[in-house]
C-alpha cells in the first residue's frame, strides 16, 4: 500500500471520528463540548431550497434556514435552550443522529479535509408525543489547528417541509 | 330546528367592554368546513407578487384554502390564475412550485395547456372516437372568477360574488403603499421560501400577528439575545432595535371592514433595521407624514390568508389551513430589488433570526399554538378571555393619526405599548362570523328553493 493511501485512510478515519463525536454531543445535549469542536470563526449553514427546486447557494442574497458565523451565534441558541423559557425547547426534543458513508469531497491535505456524510436525525417531541425524521447530507470542512476543528458545516436538509420547528440540534 | 350560527361562537359586547370567542372555533371540524366553504372559497386571497411571474410564461403554484392554484403570466403579459387541475381527470397540471414554460403538460395523459389556460392539445385525439358534442365542450383550465393586483400584490377569488379588490382592500391600500413607495426600484421575494406546519388552528397564527402581549413572555429569550447584542455580546453583526425601551413607546392599532388589521409601534431606533434606514432616505421624496408611518413597526393582517410584518425585516406569510388542527405557513423575505450587499445581508440575518421555523422566535410561537390547541380541546373550557386588553380605551372610528392620512378605520387604539392591546383581534372575528352566517343562509335558501 502506498504511503499516501495510508495517510489518506488515517485522515478519513480521523474525520469520521470527529463527525460522529459531533453527532453524539448533540444527541447528549452537551452543548459546550459540541461548540468546542468548532473554530471561533466557523460557519454553520443550512440553506433553503428555491421554489424552482434547487438549493440556494448565496447566503448573502438568498434565505437560509440557519446561517451562523462564529461561536457567538450558537451561544445565543444554547442560552435559549438552557433558560427553560423558550417554548420551542421546553421540554427539549430528544434526537438520535445516524451517520453513514463519510467520504472526501476533495483530496485531503495534511491540515485540511472536506467531507460529505449522509445523515438521518430522528426527533422526538416529548410534549406532543410526535416523532419526526429529518435527513440529508453534511459537508464538513475540518482544519488542523492544535487538533482538528470544524471550520465549516453545511447541512443539506432534503425534507425541509418543517414540522413546527427544527433547530441546529435537530438536523 | 335552528342551525347553530357562527355568531353564536362570538360574544361581541365590545360596546359594553367585553368580547369573547368560544374555544370550539379552534377545534370543531364542522366549523373548519364552514370556514373553507364560506371564507376561503368566498373571498379574496393573496396569491403572489407580480414580480414572481415577471416574464411571459412564468408560473407559480399556490393554494387558496385547500384548492390548488396555478398563476401564470401569458404571452400578452396578463397575470392569470387557474385551478391547478386538468379538465380530463382532475390531476394537478403543474407539479412544480415555480418556473417558466409556454406549455403545461398534464403528467397523467399529456393534455396540454398554454400560459393563458387554453387547451392546446388532447393527446391521440384523432383516434379517440370523441363525438362532436364532446369536442364542442370547453376544455380550458378553469380560470378563477376574479384575479386582480394592487401595487404588485396579486389576489384571487374562487367566488365571483366579491367586491372589486380595491374595495376589499379599502384603506389597507395606504398600508401596502407604505411598503411599496419606500423602494422606487421595486420589491421581490428573496429566493428560498420556508414552509412549515404547526399542529393547531390557523386562527392562532392570525391572532398572534396582532398580539404584542406575548412578546415579553413567549419571546423573552429573543429579547435577552437582543440585550446581549446591544451590549456587544453574541451575534452582534445582526443588531436590532432595542426591545427593552419599547414599553414606553407609542403603540396603536387600526381595524377595517372585511376584517383587516394593522398594529403599529413607534420605534425609537432609526438605525436598527434596514427598512427604517430606507424610510429616512425616502423622507424627502414621500414627505414627513408618510415617512413617519414607514418608520413605525407595522404588522398587517389581510383577512383571511395573509400577514405582512414590516418590523423584524419585511416578511409575508401565507396561511393554508389543512385541517382544524393543522396549518401550513409559507413565509417569504420581501426585499428591495436594489440593495447594498451589507444591507441585504443584514436583512436576511434579521429575517432568519426572527421568522424562520429554525430561528430564535417563530418556533416559540408555533409551539405555544400547539399548547393552545391541546388546552382548547378541554371539555368544559368556557369562553376565552384573550380579546379584551384595551377595550376601555379603544374607539369605534378613526383618531387624529388616521384622519391626517384620510383613513376610515372601523376601530382604533393609541397609547403606550405597555397596554399591549388585544382589542384589534375582535375585528377579524366580526368578518369571520358575518361571512359564515351569510354563506350558510344563502345555502339554506338555495336548498329550500330546489
Amino acid at each position: 500500500m502506498l504511503k499516501n493511501e495510508i495517510d489518506s485512510r488515517l485522515l478519513l478515519e480521523e474525520g469520521r471520528r470527529i463527525i460522529l463525536r459531533e453527532a453524539a454531543l448533540l444527541d447528549d445535549a452537551l452543548w459546550d463540548e459540541w461548540l468546542a469542536l468548532y473554530t471561533p470563526d466557523s460557519v454553520f449553514w443550512m440553506p433553503t431550497w428555491r421554489r424552482c427546486g434547487t438549493l440556494t447557494e448565496d447566503p448573502g442574497n438568498e434565505v437560509s434556514h440557519i446561517h451562523v458565523v462564529g461561536h457567538a451565534g450558537f451561544q445565543e441558541r444554547i442560552m435559549r435552550i438552557r433558560s427553560g423559557r423558550a417554548a420551542a425547547s421546553r421540554p427539549l426534543q430528544r434526537t438520535s443522529h445516524l451517520l453513514s458513508g463519510t467520504q472526501f469531497l476533495e483530496d485531503p491535505r495534511s491540515d485540511f479535509m472536506r467531507l460529505r456524510t449522509a445523515w438521518v436525525s430522528h426527533v422526538y417531541f416529548p410534549l406532543a408525543h410526535v416523532m419526526e425524521t429529518f435527513f440529508g447530507h453534511y459537508e464538513h470542512d475540518l482544519q488542523l489547528q492544535r487538533e482538528w476543528k470544524i471550520a465549516r458545516k453545511k447541512v443539506v436538509l432534503k425534507n425541509d417541509y418543517l414540522p413546527t420547528m427544527a433547530d441546529f440540534y435537530c438536523v | 330546528m335552528r342551525f347553530p350560527r357562527a355568531s353564536d361562537y362570538i360574544r361581541d359586547e365590545a360596546v359594553n367592554g367585553t368580547f369573547s370567542v368560544h374555544p370550539d372555533v379552534f377545534t370543531d371540524p364542522g366549523i373548519f368546513d364552514l370556514e373553507q366553504r364560506h371564507i376561503f372559497r368566498s373571498t379574496w386571497s393573496f396569491l403572489t407578487l407580480e414580480s414572481e411571474v415577471g416574464r411571459p410564461n412564468d408560473f407559480i403554484t399556490t393554494h387558496i384554502g385547500n384548492t390548488p392554484i396555478l398563476v401564470t403570466r401569458d404571452k400578452q403579459g396578463r397575470v392569470n390564475a387557474f385551478l391547478n387541475a386538468c379538465r380530463h381527470k382532475g390531476a394537478l397540471v403543474c407539479v412544480e412550485q415555480q418556473g417558466n414554460t409556454p406549455l403545461h403538460v398534464c403528467p397523467y395523459h399529456a393534455w396540454s395547456y398554454d400560459a393563458g389556460g387554453k387547451l392546446r392539445s388532447i393527446r391521440d385525439a384523432s383516434a379517440a372516437g370523441y363525438t362532436d358534442r364532446f369536442r364542442n365542450l370547453d376544455h380550458n383550465l378553469i380560470a378563477l372568477p376574479k384575479v386582480e393586483a394592487y401595487r404588485g400584490f396579486v389576489f384571487g377569488s374562487l367566488s365571483a360574488d366579491v367586491p372589486p379588490l380595491s374595495d376589499f382592500l379599502g384603506d389597507m391600500r395606504f398600508f401596502l403603499d407604505l411598503i411599496v413607495d419606500r423602494y422606487p426600484g421595486g420589491l421581490r421575494y428573496l429566493p428560498g421560501s420556508t414552509v412549515y406546519t404547526y399542529r393547531a388552528n390557523w386562527k392562532l397564527q392570525m391572532e398572534n400577528g396582532m398580539d404584542s402581549y406575548h412578546l415579553n413572555t413567549a419571546h423573552s429569550t429573543f429579547i435577552d439575545v437582543m440585550d446581549r447584542r446591544a451590549r456587544g455580546e453574541g451575534n452582534v453583526a445582526v443588531r436590532e432595535v432595542s426591545w427593552r425601551k419599547r414599553e414606553n413607546l407609542q403603540q396603536g392599532s387600526l381595524t377595517f371592514d372585511h376584517g383587516h388589521t394593522v398594529l403599529w409601534v413607534d420605534e425609537g431606533d432609526t438605525e436598527g433595521r434596514p427598512d427604517y434606514i430606507a424610510a429616512e432616505r425616502a423622507r424627502p421624496r414621500v414627505g414627513d407624514v408618510k415617512a413617519d408611518w414607514m418608520r413605525r413597526g407595522r404588522n398587517y393582517y389581510l383577512f383571511p390568508n395573509m400577514q405582512i410584518q414590516d418590523s423584524q425585516s419585511l416578511m409575508i406569510r401565507i396561511f393554508r389551513p389543512i385541517g382544524v388542527g393543522l396549518t401550513e405557513m409559507t413565509a417569504f423575505c420581501l426585499a428591495p430589488v436594489d440593495e447594498e450587499p451589507a444591507m441585504r445581508n443584514w436583512r436576511l440575518r434579521q429575517y432568519e433570526d426572527f421568522f424562520n421555523p429554525s430561528g430564535l422566535a417563530t418556533p416559540d410561537d408555533s409551539v405555544v399554538y400547539e399548547h393552545c390547541q391541546q388546552g382548547m380541546g378541554s371539555v368544559g373550557l368556557p369562553w376565552l378571555q384573550g380579546y379584551s386588553r384595551g377595550t376601555r380605551d379603544f374607539i369605534f372610528g378613526g383618531n387624529a393619526l388616521s384622519e391626517e392620512v384620510g383613513l376610515h378605520p372601523a376601530t382604533t387604539t393609541i397609547g403606550p405599548m405597555g397596554a399591549f392591546v388585544e382589542v384589534l383581534m375582535q375585528q377579524p372575528y366580526r368578518a369571520w362570523s358575518t361571512m359564515i352566517d351569510k354563506g350558510v343562509e344563502q345555502d339554506l335558501r338555495s336548498a329550500a328553493s330546489c
